[in-house]
């Protein structure tokens, strides 16, 4: 297998909490709010890796984390084995050429005075990459690669002349243009309508197979993976709480919650209306409140008494398959795994 | 996919500028405002050649010159120095207008520039900055002017530093408040994190956004410099060695034009001033209208009293009848039916048909699915059986029964109770629709009382809370603010508030599009629950099949703004019988089948202004023939009480295939 080209070390992002002035003179505990509480993956070059879990999870924290965006509070970023924060100045601009990144929602990441040439080259001017006609030329293949064509014929246009669809794709072709190694795809087809996320998605997956881009695919919808992604990692209150291959995880969860989470997915056909859904109760707990023992326990339809002292590690259940379950590994489910 | 090819892009800065001066001459305030400017700037310009007295020469007085009535030799008459009036209108425009001018652009560089750096640095040179400005902002402006210029001297430079260097306190203020949202846009981190400096986020990202606020107070400011040079100059702080409006003004009333009833003396320097404000005010009016659409006034402020749809009334016995209420023998009548729904929007360009011909039922106890991509009419249609489209678009055909009422024709006040009492609306973004300032258990039960006066407080509060309970919001969150509820908790909020009048039919519009998965089965399986609870009826807007196929019994497929299918939810998504119905199942991923390739619908949905001619899928539908293209399909009744509108299912074409 070809050496991952990105990896993720126990990365850690702690924000400071916010305190009151009674607080801070009653002397109560700062409680951080533990947005990534030590995530570690790695990521192969052609590899799409799905980053999944829902609002609070710490999934966004955790594409601005790769993208130097945020200076972690902990663990470390490995851009081509070495720690980008021993990056200097000049060699973290060298960098983020090489880790670019696709926005969830089109209609805001696109600055709406800008025509689609200049939202294009804009990362070739930034970074003094090319000449005028080369800048030119290089923005045609992007625009070509990104399935707008022809190039000419949208290079002109406003945002606001173009579809959802035909944004998101001006914006992958911003990203490709400095020719990066890694691409962080942030929701990238939750604002569209169903009906086009499918030609979004079977772009940047032919783009991570033909160009040996790395993709970290951050949603909070396990369906629109399934056909796209290597592999799955799900993530619950700043930990992945499961990763291994899609086809994997989907077939044979092992965490409690990424079956529940396969349980609520809608599946077209109304007579399966009844199959049994877990659906949970209440909310994704407040990451300055982690419940002690396993983060997911109050929650957990299977939890039993240790699971309120016991924080699991995530273990090897199958293949490069690993779950954070006391109950995998030692319990019952192991023996069917 | 159809692209319209243009030639070569004209480079940015000019269009966004033409743009603005094609807007500000389209509108009658704009082209008055450029004509009156206008004249005044020239006026100054060549004031040598139009003036017919140099007013900086100074004759010798003669007695009989003093404050000569106008005449044929003096136009304006003659002021106290004998000179001509008409002469110094013309010079003083040109010192008014450099003042305006120097000052509004003094203004704006440092209003701007304070404004730029605070908002995009913040911290503290951020907020010493602003400290600054809120001190110049509460000092007296005029009466710092007064001491400034009476110490440092009244020359023209004096003047016009001292009115631009503290005039720009108000803009820096806007300018920061702007720079600062624009500083968290999307397309800033992007530009961020591919790695531009300051220096050009704020060239290429903030400025330009902020340039339409700055033309707009350009405007603002060269009449406030205007006035205040008017003002200086008439308490007799203006340039001695100038001739200004104010200064005119000034020598008029200190050297006794009143007095001698020399009205010619005071009145034109006076109208000259208010000429060129009221020039300015009109420019800056339409700049306004123009950059800043939100001055329109949204639809449902709008005062609609009595704006009933006016609607041929003998079709509406005629559409009821043609389409028969389900089948033969079949299901009760329904509480709500469509018949022929066809609504328009007025456009400069004539009316735009954007729902056309919609006909369905909803049953007592049942859930419609109202199905399709954005732009295909479905918000439309339900806004229009409401009753609440905005002003610019009206029900031009059809029917819409509730329990035998039509709808079309209730009289305003009679609407408004049957819209929170008998059909009520849970809409997309929650946190829009819910008042900030006000704990949500009291907006609940404010929505109670509102339908029912003889509610007393009290009982409504108790109501407020037993609904509030029932979709999962304890008293202690009930008592909170909507900015502390999670996403997932406004709706319940809002789904609370739709069922504070208990009505019979529900309008969901996307209720679960921004919601993460597991909150989303949360709603559904909470609005599933009061349904059957309630015995109300449901219509779920959504471009999601997954929803439908978990909540609907029956589901109507829209496609530019025609009704593309319609049929119970198994039968449609087993075996749908429409194009776009296989092509939508085809683009949706289904948890059912993982390992199934998806695919997207190619192009998008037509635009109301350019509707194909024929069937309106004809251009990405896959199975389109010659016939596709010129003539509409109608809907053809199916076998199992569905319908769709494809000629696919044409009888005759069925034969000849």
């Amino acid at each position: 297998m070809t050496p991952p080209i990105l990896v993720i070390d126990r990365l850690k992002m702690h924000f400071p909490g916010r305190r009151s002035l009674t607080d801070s003179l009653r002397r109560v505990p700062d409680n951080p709010v533990r947005a990534v509480d030590g995530v570690s993956f790695d990521l192969a070059p052609g590899e799409v890796l799905a980053l999944v879990g829902e609002s609070g999870s710490g999934k966004t924290t955790t594409g601005n984390l790769l993208l130097g965006l945020l200076e972690p509070t902990g663990g470390q970023v490995l851009l081509n084995g070495e720690p980008i924060a021993g990056f200097s100045r000049r060699e973290l601009t060298a960098a983020r050429k090489r880790v670019q990144m696709i926005f969830q929602d089109p209609y805001e990441s696109l600055n709406p005075r800008q025509r689609v040439g200049d939202i294009v080259a804009e990362p070739l001017r930034i970074h003094h990459a090319a000449s005028p006609a080369d800048i030119r030329r290089r923005v045609h293949a992007a625009l070509g690669l990104a399935g707008l064509n022809p190039p000419d014929a949208y290079e002109g246009r406003l945002p606001f002349e173009l579809s959802g669809g035909q944004r998101q794709r001006v914006a992958i072709a911003a990203a490709l243009i400095l020719e990066p190694q890694v691409l962080v795809a942030d929701e990238p087809v939750s604002m569209l309508d169903v009906s086009i996320r499918a030609e979004i998605l079977n772009l940047i997956r032919r783009l991570a197979t033909e160009r040996s881009i790395a993709v970290l695919m951050i949603t909070h919808d396990l369906a629109t993976v399934f056909a796209y992604a290597d592999r799955v990692a799900v993530m619950y209150l700043g930990r992945i709480v499961e990763a291994g291959p899609t086809g994997q995880v989907l077939a044979d969860p092992q965490h409690p919650y990424t079956r529940a989470l396969l349980s609520v997915l809608p599946v077209a056909d109304p007579d399966a209306r009844d199959r049994a859904s877990q659906i949970l109760v209440g909310e994704t707990p407040d990451p300055s409140r982690i419940p002690s023992g396993c983060r997911f326990h109050p929650r957990c339809p299977v939890a039993v008494e240790a699971c309120r002292t016991t924080d699991p590690a995530l273990v090897q259940v199958g293949p490069a398959h690993e779950a954070a379950c006391i109950l995998v590994g030692s319990g019952p489910i192991e023996a069917t795994a | 996919m159809t692209i319209v090819v243009e030639s070569a892009a004209p480079p940015r800065a000019t269009t966004v500028r033409r743009g603005l001066v094609r807007g500000v001459l389209r509108r009658p305030a704009g082209i008055a405002g450029l004509i009156m400017l206008g004249l005044t700037v020239a006026m100054a310009v060549f004031a040598p050649w139009i003036a017919p007295y140099d007013p900086y020469e100074t004759p010798p007085v003669r007695i009989e010159d003093i404050y000569q009535p106008p005449s044929a030799e003096h136009p304006l008459g003659t002021d106290d120095g004998g000179k001509d009036v008409l002469s110094q209108l013309i010079y003083g425009a040109r010192v008014s207008l450099l003042v305006g001018f120097v000052a509004a652009i003094l203004s704006l560089g440092v209003g701007s520039a304070i404004g730029l750096i605070a908002g995009y640095r913040g911290g503290r040179l951020g907020g010493t900055l602003m400290r600054i400005t809120d001190f110049v902002l509460v000092i007296p402006a005029l009466a710092l002017q007064i001491v400034l210029v009476a110490i440092l001297g009244p020359s023209l430079t004096t003047i016009i530093l001292v009115i631009g260097l503290l005039g720009w306190t108000y803009l820096a203020r806007l300018v920061r408040s702007e720079t600062l949202s624009l500083r968290e846009r999307r397309f800033v981190t992007r530009a961020r994190a591919v790695g531009a400096g300051d220096g050009y986020i704020i060239r290429h990202h903030i400025l330009p956004l902020v340039m339409p606020l700055l033309v707009a107070y350009s405007v603002l400011f060269i009449s406030l410099a205007i006035l205040e040079e008017s003002t200086l100059a008439f308490i007799g702080l203006g340039d001695p060695t100038l001739i200004s409006w104010g200064k005119m003004l000034n020598f008029a009333f200190t050297r006794g034009a009143v007095s001698a009833g020399a009205w010619w003396a005071f009145l034109p320097p006076g109208l000259a001033i208010v000429w060129v404000v009221l020039s300015l005010a009109l420019l800056g009016n339409a700049i306004e209208e123009l950059l800043n659409p939100r001055l329109k006034r949204h639809y449902l402020e709008r005062d609609r009293a009595d704006r009933r749809e006016v609607v041929d009334r003998g079709l509406v016995a005629g559409v009821l009848r043609k389409i028969p209420v389900g089948g033969p023998g079949a299901a009760p009548e329904p509480i709500l039916a469509v018949r022929g729904l066809t609504v328009a929007y007025d456009t400069p360009d004539g009316p735009l048909t954007a729902v056309r011909d919609l006909s369905f039922d909803l049953h007592r106890g049942q859930t419609v699915g109202l199905v399709g991509e954005s732009g295909c009419g479905k918000t439309t249609a339900m806004l229009a059986i409401q009753r609440l489209l905005p002003p610019e678009g009206h029900v031009t055909a059809g029917a819409v029964m509730f329990e035998g009422t039509d709808v079309l024709s209730l009289p305003e006040d009679e609407m408004r109770a049957f819209r929170w009492t008998k059909m009520a609306m849970v809409f997309q973004g929650a946190m829009n629709a819910l008042n900030p300032v006000r704990p949500v258990g009291q907006q609940v039960a404010e929505a109670i009382r509102v339908h029912d006066r003889t509610i007393s407080g009290q009982l409504a509060d108790r109501r407020a809370a037993e609904l509030l309970e029932r979709v999962g919001i304890g008293a202690r969150r009930a008592e909170e603010y909507p900015h502390t509820y999670s996403g997932g908790m406004r709706q319940r909020a809002m789904i609370a508030l739709a069922l504070a009048c208990q009505p019979r039919v529900i309008v969901a519009d996307e209720p679960t599009t921004a919601l993460d998965v597991m909150i989303q089965a949360q709603i559904l399986e909470l609005l599933a629950g009061l349904t059957e609870e309630l015995e109300m009826s449901t219509i779920l807007i959504t471009h999601d099949l997954g929803v439908v196929a978990q909540v609907c019994d029956e589901v109507v497929v829209m496609y530019g703004g025609r009704l593309a299918e319609q049929a119970a939810a198994g039968p449609l998504f087993h075996d749908p019988r429409h194009p776009y119905t296989t092509a939508l199942l085809q683009a949706f991923p289904d948890a059912g089948s993982p390992d199934r390739a998806l695919h997207a619908i190619p192009g998008t949905p037509p635009q109301l202004d350019a509707m194909p001619a024929g069937c309106p899928f004809a251009p990405r539908c896959p199975h389109a023939f010659a016939r596709c293209g010129v003539e509409v399909p109608p809907a053809y009744e199916l076998d199992g009480d569905r319908r769709a509108t494809c000629f696919l299912l044409d009888p005759a074409e069925v034969r000849s295939r």
